[in-house]
């Protein structure tokens, strides 16, 4: 069987979908994974306390939903992500200007998302969207796997999955099979087979997720890609 | 245990993403490193606990997984089983991971590729090592497989200077699935009977392969047969001898010559098979004329000179003698 299929439906779609339900799930969606990253850009580019970048990234999601910005992207010119960035720099430099303008007694001007450049973002910035993004998309995996966990009384094997996989990681040096074995009074074996479970769990809610927030396969091998990506040992 | 996911670390972040493309390998093998990768697979170092040995794990890459590839990965499989050979990676087994991607175990070989062939020593070495990995190339084309792929990354040389010819991803099939000799559409094997149709092949004018080291019916999508192999072990060879695919400067005139006939554009005049191209070469490093070139009187000399230089001595000897001993006897 597949680990995925060769179609899936557009995000774009979804977004405009006149289900409402369905629009809902793809607003919460987009707002879920990428607020994080919008409030990382906000904070790095223009220099704004967390506060003040949380309500900017809120009122960027807000506007881009209600006027459906998302609408006008076009899959041809890059991707989502990155058409969603160029459209955070846009708002965020007309807010900005706007609130320089208002202190010279100056008129509000409008966002032209019609001119959004995707190509016009530095590489800095790029880096840090996207970095925030992998941590967005993969905590969203995280959390989705403690309520699977939880869901199915295997409390033990999310334990094990986070001394391994991410505390682990954090670790001067990560615990052993053997470690994590004694540390959780079970086997060896069965450490492998709860981090064997919990990694498989928890790809299927990484690739689900990318799955949703892409509008083609071609741009969701190419986000998979990006977010797999792993240096040769 | 509860956290807070959005604390996940930059080392968290980092360590997940390798995780997450991590193949499920089951029970009796565990995932020990990531040794390769391309734009079907990765493949992966894995212990074998039950027979207690290292083999190598090849597994469509989560992202590439599409119905096309998955065949394509079985198609590789199926060619390595029809190859046993010394110069081609063993394969031990096939099938699908628990997480649904198509794989096949083989063996795990420790070395480095032909990258960098400043790390292979003299001259004559890597000609040796060219000539097994001719050997291997023979073998396949006696299978009815084209490789389709031959380059440096796709060579490995072994801890023990053994030579394993890699990535059999694209190869092409003619032929019955295993164990006879198949027919293979170049002059020299299909002469006689006719050629048999490939078992596996691309699309019609999609092109696969490696730019430099493609033959150039490759790269125009047109149909190839074992010399397009040739060309491949040319462009191999020429690598080989300079460390670079471009420059040729350095090689003496017949390994010069061998390799310009091995890269002709047209297949018919190449090497037709790659047992002439591997008799030239073995020819030059046993100091014999070769085909691909065509001597000077002073260059054939010289040669002769080198090669039996101790009888042309003995020779020169004699004669100085006797001609002294009749000037002597004459005066």
């Amino acid at each position: 069987m597949s680990a995925f299929p060769d179609t899936h439906h557009s995000l774009v779609e979804a977004l405009q979908s006149p289900d409402r339900g369905e629009r809902e799930r793809a607003i919460e969606l987009v707002a879920r994974v990428y607020r994080e990253p919008v409030i990382a850009v906000v904070m790095h580019k223009w220099g704004h306390q967390r506060a003040d970048a949380e309500d900017l990234a809120h009122d960027f999601l807000l506007q881009a939903f209600d006027k459906e910005w998302f609408a006008r992207y076009d899959a041809s010119r890059g991707r989502f992500r990155t058409f969603l960035r160029a459209c955070l720099v846009a708002f965020a430099g007309t807010r900005a200007e706007a609130a320089t303008r208002l202190k010279r007694g100056g008129a509000v001007t409008h966002v032209a998302i019609e001119d959004v450049d995707i190509a016009a973002v530095d590489d800095t910035l790029d880096a840090l969207f996207e970095r925030e993004w992998a941590r967005s998309v993969l905590t969203g995996a995280v959390e989705a796997l403690r309520a699977d966990c939880d869901t199915a009384g295997r409390g033990s094997t999310f334990a094990v999955f986070v001394a391994h996989d991410i505390d682990g990681a954090d670790a001067d040096s990560p615990p052993t099979y053997a470690t994590l074995a004694s540390h959780f009074g079970i086997p060896i074996t069965q450490v492998t087979n709860y981090l064997n479970w919990a990694r498989r769990r928890f790809r299927e809610h990484v690739l689900s997720t990318l799955r949703a927030l892409t509008t083609s396969d071609a741009e969701f091998r190419a986000e998979a890609r990006a977010l797999l990506g792993v240096d040769i040992s | 245990m509860t956290r807070d996911a959005r604390e996940l670390s930059d080392a968290a972040l980092r360590h997940l993403q390798s995780t997450i493309d991590l193949p499920d390998a089951g029970p009796r093998f565990s995932v020990q490193s990531l040794i390769g990768q391309g734009g079907m697979g990765r493949v992966y170092a894995v212990h074998d606990r039950l027979l207690d040995r290292d083999v190598a794990l090849k597994v469509l890459s989560l992202e590439a997984e599409t119905a096309d590839l998955a065949q394509r990965l079985a198609r590789e499989a199926r060619v390595l089983a029809r190859l046993e050979h010394p110069g081609i990676a063993a394969i031990h087994d096939a099938g699908t991971l628990a997480d649904g991607r198509p794989y096949y175990l083989m063996r795990l070989v420790r070395g480095a590729s032909l990258v960098d062939p400043t790390l292979l020593g003299a001259r004559g070495e890597r000609l040796r090592l060219f000539l097994r990995v001719c050997d291997a190339v023979a073998f396949a084309h006696a299978r009815g497989v084209v490789h389709r792929d031959l380059k440096p990354g796709n060579v490995m040389v072994g801890e023990y200077g053994d030579v394993v010819v890699l990535d059999w991803g694209i190869a092409k099939v003619f032929g019955p699935p295993s164990g006879e000799v198949s027919a293979m559409p170049s002059p020299v094997v299909a002469s006689g009977r006719k050629a048999a149709e490939p078992e596996f092949d691309t699309a019609d004018g999609v092109t696969v392969g490696t730019p430099g080291f493609m033959a150039p019916e490759q790269t125009a999508g047109n149909p190839v047969d074992a010399r397009a192999d040739v060309y491949g072990l040319g462009a191999l060879l020429r690598h080989m001898l300079n460390g670079s695919a471009d420059a040729r400067a350095t090689i003496p005139p017949p390994l010069s010559a061998i390799v310009n006939r091995a890269m002709s554009v047209e297949p018919a005049a190449r090497y037709q098979r790659v047992d002439d191209l591997a008799s030239d070469v073995r020819r030059w490093l046993d100091d014999e004329s070769v085909s691909a070139y065509r001597e000077t009187i002073v260059e054939r000399s010289r040669r002769v000179y080198q090669r039996n230089r101790v009888l042309v001595l003995l020779l020169a000897a004699y004669v100085v003698v006797r001609v002294t001993i009749l000037l002597w006897r004459g005066v």
